[in-house]
């Protein structure tokens, strides 16, 4: 197998992953609803797996993905420097930043990631170029 | 100026980590010690004896803030230049790091095919100031 269709595997292989992220992200936020689960905790959950969304998928080509990522991050980080409870407007922001996120994980293609025809030449074309 | 040839690089995140390998494999011609966390670096890092560590920061159990600061107890390790990776990388984070003891930052997400010209970069000024 060529090193560029490694990477291939490997973008392939990454999206599966962003879906079961982004469900995660979904069973997280939608605990910000249950008055039983602790909400702060709900938040820190779903704004780690943002944040390695936002670093994953834009280091294999997804700079859109990376954003929405980024953008969800931000506003549950915001969130949580609050220290208080989100209120049902700040519950909605960020159920529509999370659904800007969703819908892109959901109709992603490798083929769209800038890294599925980049080619990786070998080591002999990089001394050679050098 | 001394070569950049043998990298340990310390990612927690499968893709990220696997996209990074290839990379400085077939595009630096490096010679790697990869390592899924800060427990099995602690481990072989000080045996492969690196020229350079590339180090996430936000990793579970320990973070790369946590290893840099073990790796300045281990005497094989401690002269080590560290490049912290790290999708926290605003100017007073940056600062930060380097305060701490890191040479440099690379800003998560990265372009990998730029990835390469970045590391020697850095490497390349982190000797010259070593050597002025």
């Amino acid at each position: 197998m060529s090193h560029q269709d490694q990477l291939r595997a490997l973008i392939k292989r990454h999206c599966v992953t962003l879906i079961t992220e982004a469900d995660a992200i979904g069973t997280h936020i939608g605990q910000l609803e249950d008055a039983s689960i602790d909400g702060s905790q709900a938040i820190s959950n779903a704004t780690a797996m943002a944040h390695k969304i936002k670093g994953s998928s834009g280091s294999i080509g997804f700079a859109a993905i990376s954003s929405a990522a980024g953008s969800l991050e931000s506003y549950l980080s915001a969130l949580a420097s609050t220290g208080m409870d989100p209120n049902a407007a700040q519950i909605n922001t960020v159920a529509g930043l999370f659904d800007e996120l969703n819908t892109l994980v959901r109709t992603v293609s490798p083929e769209s990631s800038t890294l599925y025809n980049a080619g990786i030449p070998g080591l002999t074309d990089r001394v050679t170029a050098s | 100026m001394k070569k950049l040839t043998r990298i340990t690089y310390i990612e927690d995140d499968p893709d990220i980590r696997a996209v990074t390998e290839m990379v400085l494999e077939n595009l630096g011609g490096f010679t790697l010690n990869v390592c899924n966390g800060g427990l099995s670096a602690l481990q072989s890092a000080p045996l492969f004896k690196p020229d350079l560590i590339l180090l996430d920061v936000m990793m579970p159990g320990m973070d790369g803030i946590e290893v840099l600061n073990k790796f300045k107890n281990i005497p094989e390790l401690a002269a080590t230049p560290v490049i912290f990776m790290t999708a926290k990388a605003q100017r007073h984070e940056v600062e930060g790091y380097k305060k701490l003891g890191a040479a440099d930052v690379i800003s998560k997400p990265y372009d990998p095919m730029k990835l390469v010209d970045r590391i020697v970069e850095i490497w390349n000024h982190y000797q010259s100031e070593k050597a002025a």
